[in-house]
């Protein structure tokens, strides 16, 4: 029999996992976790966040003190809604009238949901379209980068499971869109292949990652900035050499 | 239709794409891509009146943090929610594609200059970032502090 306070303890965990996985920055979920625990009732709440793990020490009123630990295995997926939800449901328990039952029931719901499939490839497509016209490509460029978007989405879902970890992720992926597109602008002339995979590459470009992990150095989460920050350094390296690889293969320069 | 303004269309469309990855809440999505659109208006501005990657990036990126932590103070959400698609039109794709496609075609001066880009345009957008939000959490303490002693008084 689990009583409340190791129930709570378990859903803060839960909690502060999601947060980290749907893409917060550390200090919010450290901050987040305190003020769970505060208006709960405890004396004190210490909470230690990293990208890979939540460590969470609480002493209640009656002195009895829980220590519980959680490893975050995987990685980081961008998901705002979810984000904006878990920030909600803390805000509404820290407002009170919330059972920790309750808070339960709310964190499973917000975990079940998944983004949309079909505005997710939408996205990748209106995304690596736009950017092969803003970085000056024509009409026809812009086609053939959606239609490739369209395809590095596909092997996000499909070629992610297989892979360890996502550096060879971007490795694979890179490499084929890289070895595709070169093929394809051979017999067509008109097509800028430079232009379709800089906007293919805007896509595998850990820009994101790169800008969170320096919001974490700056409020003082060195460690996890840090980890963020190599591992960005890390993908960006596999981007080049899976493009690389693949206009050498298929023969030349761009 | 100049290069500027197409590149003002598809800032908006391209961080509207990356709002959609990123799964953003429907009533946020015109936000975040309006985003995307000062923060290369921004660039447009500087780069006319300063030559330079790096002063351009870092007026860019600062103007977006400052977009991102305005509004977030007035739809009440998280500020990376708005300021990770706002700042999608400054990621260095395309000089990263140069610095590797001169390592393979084997120039190297042409490598080294747009490696030397690329890590500017990083630099730029870090610091631009750094410092709003410096200001901003500096500004806050500022804000309460006198709202205490104010409310003290009373």
């Amino acid at each position: 029999m689990v009583d409340e306070k190791r129930k709570f303890i378990s859903c803060m965990l839960d909690i502060g996992t999601e947060m980290v996985k749907s893409g917060a920055e550390i200090s919010r979920v450290e901050d987040t976790l305190i003020r769970i625990g505060l208006s709960y009732g405890a004396k004190r709440v210490n909470a230690f966040a990293l990208a890979s793990n939540i460590l969470i020490s609480v002493e209640f009123q009656d002195g009895e003190e829980i220590t519980r630990t959680r490893r975050i295995n995987k990685g980081l997926q961008n998901d705002f809604s979810k984000l904006e939800e878990l920030n909600d449901l803390s805000r509404r328990f820290c407002g009170g009238n919330m059972s920790v039952f309750e808070l339960h029931l709310e964190y499973l719901k917000i975990h079940d949901k998944k983004p949309s499939v079909f505005l997710t490839y939408f996205g990748h497509a209106l995304a690596s379209g736009a950017f092969a016209l803003f970085f000056g490509g024509n009409i026809y460029d812009s086609v053939v980068a959606a239609l490739f978007g369209i395809l590095i989405c596909l092997m996000q879902y499909k070629i992610t499971p297989l892979c360890k970890n996502n550096i060879t992720f971007i490795i694979i992926s890179s490499f084929i869109s890289g070895l595709g597109i070169s093929l394809l602008c051979k017999p067509l002339p008109f097509l800028n292949p430079d232009k379709i995979m800089i906007g293919d590459i805007m896509l595998l470009v850990p820009g994101v990652t790169i800008t969170n992990s320096v919001r974490d150095i700056f409020v003082g989460d060195t460690i996890t900035g840090t980890m963020r920050f190599i591992e960005c350094v890390l993908s960006s390296a596999a981007l080049a050499a899976g493009f690389m690889l693949a206009i050498f293969v298929s023969g030349g320069a761009v | 239709m100049s290069l500027e303004i197409i590149q003002l269309i598809t800032s908006f469309l391209g961080s509207l794409g990356f709002a959609l990855i990123f799964n953003l809440k429907k009533k946020r999505l015109f936000l975040g891509s309006m985003g995307g659109v000062f923060c290369w208006g921004a660039y447009l501005i500087t780069t006319t009146l300063y030559n330079g990657v790096f002063i351009s990036t870092l007026v860019a990126s600062a103007v977006a943090a400052a977009y991102a932590e305005i509004f977030a103070r007035i739809i009440k959400a998280p500020a990376t929610v708005i300021f990770m698609s706002a700042i999608i039109p400054l990621i260095p794709g395309s000089s990263l594609f140069y610095t590797m496609s001169h390592i393979v075609s084997g120039e190297i001066a042409l490598f080294k200059s747009y490696g030397i880009t690329t890590i500017l345009y990083v630099l730029g957008i870090t610091s631009g970032i750094s410092i709003v939000w410096s200001a901003w959490y500096m500004l806050r303490k500022i804000y309460n502090i006198f709202f205490k002693t104010k409310r003290d008084s009373q």
